[in-house]
């Protein structure tokens, strides 16, 4: 029986290590890497996924290996340590020096990406302005781009529900708002997720590096339509783009007679 | 041993707590059923086999909730109309943004499929009523209701209540004259969301998809007017029968089949935004004889005029106002630049216009003045258009 319990502790153990490999093939990982910060979220992530794979096999290989020991010598207390100093100091100072390892490298990444003075800074040198305003609601996500007099919040600008359109290989700065609740801006693939309290304006940034649609999702439950607040990051060159908006201005300036066909 | 004691009784609650609550609380879909309106109920209460016969004519001339299915009437057949197939009234042109968006959403099948002609079927794939019918199930039901009658589960918990589409009344459309909707308005509609409302943009949805979902919507709305005029022709003359029921849904139909002649467009360019025309627009608004406006939203226009309040017996100020559902509504407040039925120019013009339907907004596009001459001129109309859309503007 305890030979039995040792083998399922290891094969589970296995399983764990297995999975972790054929993860990226199968899909099961995150989705593809396509922002510039988040190269660094992955090399976060990748460490500590690390740190914990390691001492996951270390406890449940000594598990399986102290079980499978007792197995072949008929039960019984073998040995029991108590008091000791020297083990505790060890197992006190390894993982606090991880955790604080851990913080240490996380705060260049955390600096790139949130503090305010590290909003990409334009041509004049002065932080770039926010490309649109994302607005969310219970339960979507409407996208404002400032019109010809290059302002949000005036009769000019264009709407554009559930689609952000981004240029793509740009550092992109958005500001975001809620009409209601707190939201939160999640997009898988930038590896970029910041909450939207209503009231407050909200600066992210990030630059795509991959030109594509992108799944928006909304990450803190936000109501009873939280499931489906989805929305869509289109990332398109720059060209393309102005198009976008030119097609988005004739929308805005229509007469209505294209509806009479 | 208590253990061995135990374990049966253990499994037994087990089982009892799965067996009570299930692994899920939805009901199975095949329990659903397209039921009468509450108010065919109460008008038919002295007569509970009215009430079925009521309920089978709905089934044999608009199916169930699995099978929704128009019965083809013969007027329809000589002329050619199968509303089952919604995709025979597109046309070559207007049916092709359909099979793009299937190219898109379909890519991985129509590049595994067997052949050529089985891709070209893919592309041109257009949902049935049942899949449609469906697809509200997982999508719409939940406030909308299973007839449609804004009457879901979680409908109760929203304000604005979700539409009840049986009275055939739809608020944000392009067209005027109280008329049913284009399929345009309800597949746009779809897209966009309706801002401010928990109606959300269902964009993420495929055109095709969405599409269908308006047609089935359409089904609904003419089912529910169908069962109102059949319940007023059994009060009126005692008829409930065949010929009440085709005459009724001829009458119903005939209504979505119009909208399309009803459309507001402004033949021209939009007159361009400009301090003078938000001027000339405020005057309008101001302007008893004129645009009115500010009786019910306010001078301002924060939806606080005189009007459109009232005081009740214990001196509170409440809606003055019921819309066509029997709920209480106020003016739209301009300051938060918030448009339910799109912010473009040509949107709200068409509200000015023609008001908007099931509510006291009235349309002034068409009305005449003391002096048979239109009250409004385009002008007029185009500034009260920008003059609304200023008000909602941020200060910088």
């Amino acid at each position: 029986m305890r030979a039995l319990v040792a083998t399922l502790f290891a094969a589970f153990a296995l399983l764990v290590l297995w999975s972790f490999v054929v993860a990226p093939q199968r899909g099961w990982a995150m989705p593809e890497n396509v922002a510039t910060l988040g190269v660094a979220v992955d090399g976060l992530f990748a460490k500590i996924q690390w740190v914990v794979g390691v001492f996951f096999l270390l406890t449940v290989g000594l598990l399986s290996w102290i079980v499978w020991r007792n197995a072949q010598g008929g039960g019984g207390r073998r040995s029991a340590v108590s008091k000791h100093t020297k083990l505790e100091i060890v197992w006190t100072i390894v993982p606090g020096a991880i955790l604080v390892w851990l913080a240490l490298v996380q705060i260049a990444p955390w600096e790139a990406m949130k503090f305010s003075n590290s909003i990409p800074r334009g041509a004049d040198g002065r932080p770039k302005p926010a490309l649109c305003e994302v607005w969310a609601s219970q339960f979507d996500w409407h996208v404002l781009y400032p019109g010809a007099d290059g302002r949000s919040g005036t009769g000019d600008d264009l709407h554009s529900p559930y689609e952000l359109v981004v240029p793509v290989n740009e550092p992109v700065v958005l500001s975001l708002h809620s009409r209601d609740v707190i939201h939160s801006f999640f997009v898988p693939s930038f590896r970029l997720k910041q909450d939207i309290l209503p009231g407050r304006e909200t600066l992210v940034w990030f630059e795509c590096t991959k030109a594509g649609e992108y799944d928006l999702l909304c990450a803190e439950l936000c109501g009873f339509g939280h499931y489906k607040m989805a929305g869509k990051v289109r990332a398109i060159p720059r060209a393309e783009y102005a198009a976008f908006l030119e097609r988005k201005t004739r929308e805005l300036h229509s007469n209505g007679m294209e509806d009479r066909k | 041993m208590t253990r061995a004691l135990h374990r049966p009784t253990f499994l037994v609650c087990g089982a009892l707590a799965f067996a009570l609550t299930g692994c899920g609380f939805q009901p199975a879909p095949g329990a659903l059923k397209l039921s009468l309106n509450a108010s065919s109920v109460a008008a038919l209460s002295d007569a509970p086999e009215k009430q079925k016969e009521l309920e089978a004519l709905l089934v044999k001339y608009f199916g169930t909730r699995a099978g929704p299915r128009y019965e083809l009437l013969e007027s329809w057949k000589s002329e050619g109309l199968d509303p089952n197939h919604a995709e025979k009234e597109f046309t070559p042109e207007s049916f092709a943004p359909i099979v793009a968006a299937n190219r898109e959403r379909l890519a991985y099948e129509i590049a595994h499929a067997p052949g050529p002609e089985a891709a070209r079927q893919l592309e041109n794939t257009y949902p049935s009523l049942a899949e449609s019918a469906e697809l509200y199930r997982t999508q719409c039901m939940h406030c909308h209701g299973v007839e449609g009658g804004g009457d879901g589960p979680t409908g109760a918990t929203i304000n604005p209540k979700p539409r009840d589409v049986r009275k055939g009344i739809f608020k944000f459309t392009a067209v005027k004259d109280k008329a049913r909707p284009r399929r345009e308005d309800l597949v746009e509609l779809l897209e966009r969301g309706v801002y401010g409302t928990a109606m959300p943009s269902f964009a993420r949805l495929s055109l095709t998809e969405r599409e269908g979902l308006a047609d089935y919507v359409r089904l609904l709305s003419i089912r529910g007017e169908v069962e109102s005029m059949l319940v007023q022709s059994w009060k009126d003359d005692e008829k409930l029968d065949d010929e009440a029921a085709v005459e009724a849904i001829e009458i119903v139909f005939g209504r979505w089949m119009k909208a399309r002649e009803k459309v507001i467009a402004f033949d021209g360019v939009v007159p361009a935004d400009s301090p003078a025309m938000r001027a000339h627009g405020r005057e309008l608004f101001l302007d008893p004889k004129k645009g009115n406006c500010f009786s019910c939203h306010g001078a301002e226009g924060h939806g606080d005029g005189a009007l459109a309040f009232k005081t009740d017996a214990q001196g509170r100020k409440t809606p003055a106002y019921h819309d066509d559902w029997g709920f209480e509504i106020l003016p739209r407040d301009f300051s938060t630049g918030v448009f339910r039925g799109g912010s473009r120019p040509i949107d709200i013009y068409r509200r000015i216009y023609a008001g908007i339907n099931g509510t006291p907004m009235p349309g002034i596009g068409e009305t005449k003045g003391a002096d048979g001459e239109l009250l409004m001129k385009s002008d007029d109309l185009w500034s009260l258009v920008h003059y609304v859309r200023s008000l909602g503007e941020r200060a910088e």
